[in-house]
């Protein structure tokens, strides 16, 4: 419908002029195409890991028990506490709650992230190093 | 007061090989609009400044433009909101026909598919249709609707789906529905809770962020999909 050159020159693609709404949009897809993507690589490895039985998964454990896999880690579970809490607005929003007050909800939602991933990295830091 | 910038956006298909940004100087004056400035342009600068106008009063929907980062109505816009540097461009991601008027044609085709009048069976009353002050008022904020694209323009459902009805046809299938006194809630319906609809919508809320009339839009689509949703599972 529109031209590919107009596109680009038409739109604002400035990153300031995103409102808060789009920024959890934005977010919730990155976070759910990377879980997928985590989800897949999670099976394969598992599934490999099992292929040689019990010695081999022990063997696979242990090497992927290094701090590069594990600081990793800890994106993952960043990733999935945003992905489930935003999930839960947008549900929240769908059974007609809080939809007036979309911001504040957002902002709980980056609150309640932060307060959760901090916990995380207080639980699992001293593990990992 | 001041000088303005306008910094405006043109673009002349038939002789532009691209668009461009044109900076021009001007006089500022105490409560000048951003209407009032494109005037100064034509008037003055140059005649070939295209752009969409005509109540001057808000309430047309005909000069709703992207101005300093938001969708705003050129009519209604003081400069003084917004500094001495103006960036005027026509609605986001709608082809422009020249400078700052857009193709506003798929807009108004998805507006009239979703039967924007009273539909209704049943022999007309006596008198009038009857709607209660309270019916009346829950649909207020909806009617205020002046159809000028702004929420169309912002929506991300509608950049990437070329059949996605949009923001302004679902909150105007939503103001029919919620009307008692309408009775094509289930034609509607089936216009709405289907591919390009309803579903499309993913609560990104740039509509009700984009809409210069400060219309919810999201609330409305929001409750369109609680209806459909209830019909499937056979709630009312
Ligand atoms: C706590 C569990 C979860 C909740 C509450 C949740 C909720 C949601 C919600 C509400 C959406 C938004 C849909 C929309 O944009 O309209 C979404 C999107 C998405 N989710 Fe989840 N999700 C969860 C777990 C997962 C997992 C485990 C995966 C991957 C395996 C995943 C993958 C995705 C993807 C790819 C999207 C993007 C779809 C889109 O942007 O349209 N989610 N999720």
């Amino acid at each position: 419908m529109y031209r590919p050159k107009q596109l680009k020159e038409n739109a604002d693609l400035s990153l300031r002029n995103i409102p808060v709404g789009m920024w959890g949009w934005i977010l919730q897809r990155i976070t759910g195409l990377l879980l997928v993507f985590y989800l897949m690589l999670h099976i394969l490895v598992v599934s490999v890991a099992m292929w040689g039985g019990q010695e081999s998964f022990d063997r696979w454990m242990h090497g992927l028990h290094n701090p590069v896999l594990l600081t990793l880690e800890l994106g993952l579970i960043l990733t999935v506490i945003y992905h489930a809490l935003n999930g839960l607005r947008i549900v929240l929003f769908d059974l007609g709650y809080g939809i007036r007050a979309q911001r504040q909800v957002f902002a709980a939602v980056m609150v309640l992230t932060a307060l959760i991933f901090g916990y995380s990295l207080y639980v699992i830091v001293p593990y990992i190093y | 007061m001041q000088k303005i910038t306008l910094n405006v956006y043109r673009f002349d298909p038939d002789l532009d090989q691209e668009p461009y940004w044109k900076s021009y100087e001007l006089p500022g004056r105490e409560g000048v609009t951003v209407l009032e400035v494109l005037f100064e342009v034509l008037e003055h600068h140059d005649g070939s400044l295209a752009f969409r106008y005509s109540c001057r009063e808000a309430i047309c929907g005909a000069c709703a433009m992207y101005i300093n980062g938001s969708h705003r109505l050129a009519c209604k816009t003081q400069v003084s909101h917004l500094g001495r540097v103006l960036w005027v461009s026509p609605l986001p991601h709608m082809r422009v026909i020249k400078d700052l008027v857009v193709d506003m044609d798929p807009f108004f085709e998805k507006y009239k598919l979703i039967k924007p009048y009273l539909l209704s069976n049943s022999k007309p009353p006596e008198k009038e249709r009857y709607q209660s002050p309270d019916e009346r008022r829950y649909i207020d904020e909806m009617i205020s609707c002046i159809l000028c694209g702004s929420c169309y323009s912002s929506c991300p459902s509608v950049w990437t789906g070329e059949h996605y009805l949009g923001p302004a046809a679902l909150m105007w299938a939503y103001r029919f529905t919620a009307d008692g006194r309408d009775e094509g809630d289930a034609e509607r319906l089936n216009l709405t809770a289907q591919e390009g609809g309803l579903w499309r919508c993913h609560t990104i809320f740039n509509c009700t962020e984009a809409c210069p009339k400060n219309i919810n839009l999201t609330h409305s689509i929001q409750q369109l999909k609680k209806k459909a949703a209830a019909r499937v599972l056979g709630g009312k």
